[in-house]
């Protein structure tokens, strides 16, 4: 019983390759809702299998030439420069092209989401942002920022809250640029979202969750104001809110059920905060690795159920966090390997060698 | 994909009619005994009221990545739907095809915004697209286009008057749902809807006492209306925290109000307050209760910084209960957060600059040495 006990918790690394990789090949029909989304998910695989120390298993050039196709550029007028980014896939049905000009049409326009996933998968391939257009980026991020600090996901309008600072604050980051937002603003926002009970909300008033207490901290961190945005009396009953979502592994609000991703989420603002040593990683572990899936790879939010990219990444991103030994360490702010996030590095460096580093 | 049938929308007997007059005349070409099917399905490309358009595939180009690999119907209707788009096309037509493609997947945000545009361009009913979104939001109420979408009608209309009970229903299937409640912040703080809100929180809590949600409406609603200035609302909350802590006592949620609402007026401040959680101790213990002992430990010790009247002897026993609470947390109550409790009584000690018998000294006492 003792050796099956084992075998129960063993880490399967081979199978979460290989779901990683038909991930990136072809999904059934019913993952529909997954469409305009697919650049996230491309980034989920390839963190995932650079977190698995497996990029190997794919055609990088392959990859970099699909994503840069997904790249909105601007037109030969320049007219729409608010609307550059990323596209999150083919979906509205402008011609396949690694090159600009951008072609015109009324309803093509970036994701912010899409623009940040696909720079950090541009990063984890090994390229170098040559080929990305960064004032148009930024021109298209500065559109979608709001009076009271949020982001827009798209120039057209959406729902505005945290997510998207996030989005917005790790493009900025990346580029080495940070004239496409309003930095004040942004703080002023995510303080806003600061809740009774000192974790954070989607926006003011809104109730405390795991995921945007992550894109808030992140963001502070990755703007270097943390210590600026929030007081030390501050930082500690957030610390407190954080360290207290574990429960075996971790959940997103009080009194919810734990979840594999919060491993993630939770644990990396912990990370940030210099308090993630403080928590209990066997019980952490064990919970990650029960909703490991054991045939297809992979990891579910509960255990006995379907696998899912995003899971499936931030369940190793989580197991990554507590030391897994076959495992990459991850950039908590940043969510991509140290690997990747070194790689950046050299780029800034090249672009800016005397630039004052965040 | 076998969906749930969306409430009859203009799309299915317009179909009906058009696979008549389409077959009626196959017929009389035909000439032999054909038996029409009026609900058999019609691709858009074979449909003549489409000829005009050309269908505009995906390209993904020669080597696609996360293909999602659609059924005959699910491309055909995004084929017509992308040169629709391409177009601006403002159309019948075109809105009734949106339906369609929502259907097929009501993730895709493009076809939320093109669909707005019609209902402007076409000036469209939107009691109806009221009754629309409400189907939709009933079947798929965790997506985040279709709640935007609902608040963008409720705008044009300027009308809120169905959104409390329509959120009711939602939150009444999954009373956690963030986007409902997010939504329902928005209608009341937009529209001024405060008056039944905390009547209806409390129902809410007299359901379920741990719903988060809830207690974060709570404040939600307080904050806005009364505020927690009048001592009376303060006393009145605290009770109410109490009571729902004596009848559930492990919640953190109640205990996160508590402390929420009194930590940056001083966790001491209302008089009695320690004395009445110290009561619930051993009878309705948790680590919640420990844990806000600490915090009012902790509290006492950082303002007796300022007062000259707490004496020496007052500060060390404050701190040697706030610690022997760390100790309990650690190695009983709240053992998962050990490592943590032993944190906070080490980083507490080192702050309130407190020295104790039992810290180490490196060098004997000058009595000792003499």
């Amino acid at each position: 019983i003792q050796f099956e006990e084992f075998e129960q918790i063993d880490f399967l690394r081979d199978r979460h390759v290989r779901f990683f990789q038909r991930t990136l090949q072809v999904l059934p029909e019913r993952y529909a809702s997954l469409e305009t989304t697919r650049l996230t998910i491309i980034f989920f695989a390839l963190s995932g299998l650079d977190v698995l120390d497996a990029l190997d298993v794919i055609d990088r050039n392959v990859m970099i030439e699909w994503i840069y196709s997904l790249q909105v550029l601007p037109t030969e007028d320049q007219s729409n420069l608010s609307r550059c980014g990323f596209r999150g896939s083919s979906h509205i049905g402008i011609p396949y092209s690694t090159k600009g000009p951008g072609v015109l049409h009324p309803y093509d326009s970036g994701h912010v989401a899409m623009t940040y996933t696909g720079l950090c998968s541009l990063l984890i391939l090994g390229d170098d942002l040559s080929r990305v257009n960064k004032q148009a980026c930024l021109a298209g991020l500065r559109a979608l920022q709001l009076e009271d600090g949020s982001f827009y996901a798209v120039p057209e309008g959406s729902e505005n809250d945290i997510r998207f600072i996030y989005c917005a604050a790790s493009i900025c980051y990346m580029l080495d640029d940070w004239s496409g937002m309003d930095i004040q603003k942004a703080i002023e926002y995510i303080r806003g979202s600061l809740s009774y009970d000192n974790g954070f909300g989607q926006g003011a008033g809104r109730e405390s969750h795991g995921g945007w207490t992550y894109c808030a901290i992140a963001s502070l961190c990755l703007m270097g104001r943390l210590e600026e945005a929030l007081s030390q009396r501050e930082l500690d009953r957030i610390r407190r809110w954080c360290i207290m979502r574990q429960q075996t592994g971790f959940h997103g609000r009080p009194n919810k059920p734990v979840d594999t991703c919060y491993s993630f989420w939770v644990g990396a603002t912990l990370e940030l905060l210099d308090v993630f040593q403080y928590t209990n990683f066997d019980k952490n572990r064990s919970f990650i690795l029960s909703t490991q899936d054991r045939l297809v790879g992979g990891f579910a939010k509960w255990p006995d159920s379907h696998p899912d990219p995003l899971h499936a990444y931030l369940g190793l991103c989580g197991l990554s966090l507590i030391g897994e030994p076959s495992l990459r360490k991850v950039h908590a702010a940043l969510n991509i390997t140290q690997r990747a996030f070194q790689h950046l590095q050299q780029l800034h460096q090249r672009t800016n060698p005397s630039g004052a580093n965040i | 994909l076998a969906m749930s049938g969306v409430e009859e929308t203009s799309n299915e007997p317009v179909n009906v009619k058009e696979d008549k007059e389409f077959d009626v005349e196959a017929e009389e070409h035909i000439g032999d005994d054909y038996f029409v099917d009026p609900t058999r399905y019609l691709f858009y490309r074979d449909r003549k009221e489409w000829a005009d358009l050309e269908p505009v595939p995906q390209d993904d180009g020669p080597n696609p990545v996360v293909k999602i690999a659609y059924s005959e119907k699910f491309s055909d209707v995004y084929d017509y739907f992308r040169a629709l788009l391409k177009n601006d096309e403002r159309s019948e037509r075109a809105f009734a095809l949106t339906a369609e493609a929502i259907e097929l997947n009501a993730a895709n945000y493009t076809v939320w915004h093109y669909r707005r545009v019609l209902l402007q361009a076409l000036s469209k009913d939107l009691r109806e697209e009221m009754r629309y979104i409400t189907a939709i939001i009933e079947e798929q109420p965790k997506n985040y286009q279709v709640w935007h979408h609902r608040r963008m009608v409720v705008e044009w209309l300027n009308d809120p008057s169905e959104e409390l009970e329509f959120i009711a229903d939602i939150l009444s299937q999954d009373a956690k749902n963030y986007h409902a409640w997010q939504h329902r912040q928005w209608v009341i703080q937009e529209y001024k809807l405060w008056d039944n809100e905390l009547e209806f929180v409390e129902n809410l809590l007299e359901d379920d006492v741990r719903n988060n949600s809830a207690w974060n409406q709570r404040h939600f609603v307080i904050s806005h209306t009364t505020g927690f200035s009048d001592p009376a609302i303060v006393e009145r909350e605290i009770q109410y925290c109490l009571s729902q802590i004596k009848k559930a006592p492990h919640n953190e949620s109640a205990w996160n109000y508590l402390k929420g609402m009194l930590q940056d007026r001083g966790l001491s401040s209302p008089p009695g307050l320690l004395e009445r959680v110290l009561e619930l101790k051993d009878t309705h213990c948790s680590p919640y209760l420990l844990a806000f002992l600490f915090d009012c430990y902790e509290d006492a010790l950082e303002n007796s910084n300022q007062k000259e009247n707490v004496g020496e002897e007052e500060r060390k026993e404050t701190l040697r209960k706030a610690l022997e609470i760390c100790e309990l947390l650690a190695q009983e109550k709240d053992t998962i957060r050990k490592e943590y409790w032993l944190y906070l009584g080490r980083s507490l000690k080192s702050k309130s600059g407190i020295s104790s018998p039992s810290d180490e000294s490196p060098e004997p006492s000058p009595e000792e040495r003499d």
